[in-house]
């Protein structure tokens, strides 16, 4: 079967656009932000609290650096990645503290870690390293880097919380937990056995897909221009 | 002064395996995902080490002019400490540049992994979220940098040993890293004496 090409590359070019929610996840497929889901990320609103946090340092780090990346030279840019997130930091403290009062004091020293994270490092970098980057598709492309981060720390905290506590939100679920939940090696082993979950998933929707909707595979058929 | 040097021994061993940066707070696992030899992990180590004291020593500096401004938040505390590594980067930078060719190795690539990497921001916030005394915090940061190396070198050597395996495909890669790093946090845990709470 001839398919045109133009068609296929389109719908390509849109899925990739939201590349990083599901599809290469950072956390699940890239291996990054590991510290933060693996003993802060203990409870829902700790894991809706990484994601608020990581939104407010990220994205502006992002926007900051594109302005000032024709200025920054090659070497320097491994401290003015951190340096000009931490700066977001403040922002970040008072995004989370509508949630809890005690929210910065339940995320410990990782909240003050997050200008370190290696996500904010590689998409930063990703985008010094272009030599025309676009502004929209870099901030989109960061965005649902960080949709998906957000997604995974909800998850997993959302697991710690309910079989560690029986609570969600810290409501009462019925349920006694096991208090092992809560500890660095249960934090390793979920997120592993998520990343597994997550190869599951893209294979089946491969299988059933293929990566190409039939319809247009079929309609790409019908429009095969003619040489002469 | 005898029990000063117990303190920063005790310090010491202790952040090497009952802290350990990578089993127990999980700093630096992204560097585990990625295939290196052992000696490019020793190298990293040691470059990580260094970085580590230097920092640990500007940074007790900081913590100590800070506690002078009780409104001073967390935050501070977290810009300066970030400063600080920036300034250890920049003067290990230029010393190796200008003197290269006496370096035993090249430690650019290693000098950049350091400074980004957050085990040495992480060992040097709960350095001082401990209120730890100058030799102790030098203890921690030398303790936390070859601890670091230690974790690495067993990931390393176990992550070789597990390709030799019929590991199953959804398995390969990162989710058995993961799950290899989760059962060595679990001898740890138990290292360290705490009971599995069930």
């Amino acid at each position: 079967m001839k398919v045109n090409l133009k068609i296929v590359r389109s719908q390509r070019r849109l899925s990739n656009l939201f590349r990083g929610i599901l599809s290469d996840n950072p956390v699940l497929v890239g291996g990054m932000a590991l510290p933060f889901l693996v003993v802060p990320a203990v409870s829902l609103q700790n894991g809706v609290a990484l994601f608020c946090a990581m939104l407010l340092i990220h994205l502006p780090t992002v926007l900051v650096l594109f302005f000032l990346r024709k200025f920054l030279p090659d070497w320097s840019r491994v401290m003015v990645i951190p340096v000009v997130a931490s700066l977001f930091l403040i922002v970040a403290y008072y995004g989370i503290q509508p949630l809890s009062p005690y929210i910065s004091d339940s995320l410990g020293i990782y909240f003050s870690l997050l200008p370190a994270c290696s996500m904010i490092f590689a998409g930063c970098s990703h985008m010094l390293e272009e030599r025309k980057p676009a502004l929209g598709k870099t901030l989109l492309r960061n965005l649902c880097n960080v949709i998906g981060f957000g997604l995974v720390a909800c998850i997993v905290g959302g697991i710690r919380e309910f079989f560690g506590t029986g609570t969600l939100w810290g409501r009462p679920m019925g349920l006694s937990g096991i208090s092992s939940f809560q500890m660095a090696f249960a934090g390793f082993l979920l997120v592993g056995f998520l990343a597994v979950g997550a190869r599951l998933l893209h294979r089946l929707v491969l299988r059933l897909g293929g990566g190409v909707p039939k319809k247009l595979l079929k309609e790409a058929a019908r429009e095969v221009p003619k040489h002469d | 002064m005898i029990d000063a040097l117990a303190q920063f021994f005790l310090v010491t061993l202790g952040a090497v395996f009952l802290q350990n940066a990578l089993f127990t707070q999980g700093l630096g696992a992204e560097r585990t995902l990625i295939k290196q030899p052992p000696s490019q992990v020793l190298r990293l180590g040691a470059t990580l080490t260094l970085v580590m004291v230097i920092s640990s020593i500007l940074s007790w500096l900081v913590n100590r002019l800070l506690l002078r401004f009780p409104l001073a938040r967390s935050y501070m505390r977290s810009i300066l400490f970030i400063l600080c590594i920036a300034v250890t980067y920049l003067s290990l930078y230029w010393l190796s540049k200008k003197y290269a060719s006496k370096l035993l190795f090249p430690v650019g690539r290693e000098l950049i992994i350091s400074a980004s990497s957050c085990v040495v921001l992480g060992t040097l916030l709960l350095a001082a979220h401990e209120n730890m005394t100058f030799f102790n915090t030098i203890g921690m940061g030398i303790g936390a940098g070859a601890g670091y190396t230690m974790a690495l070198l067993v990931i390393t050597e176990g992550r070789d040993r597990l390709a030799l395996l019929n590991v199953p495909k959804v398995f390969r890669g990162l989710p058995i890293t993961l799950l290899y790093l989760g059962l060595l946090s679990l001898a740890i845990c138990g290292l360290a004496g705490h009971q599995l709470p069930i």
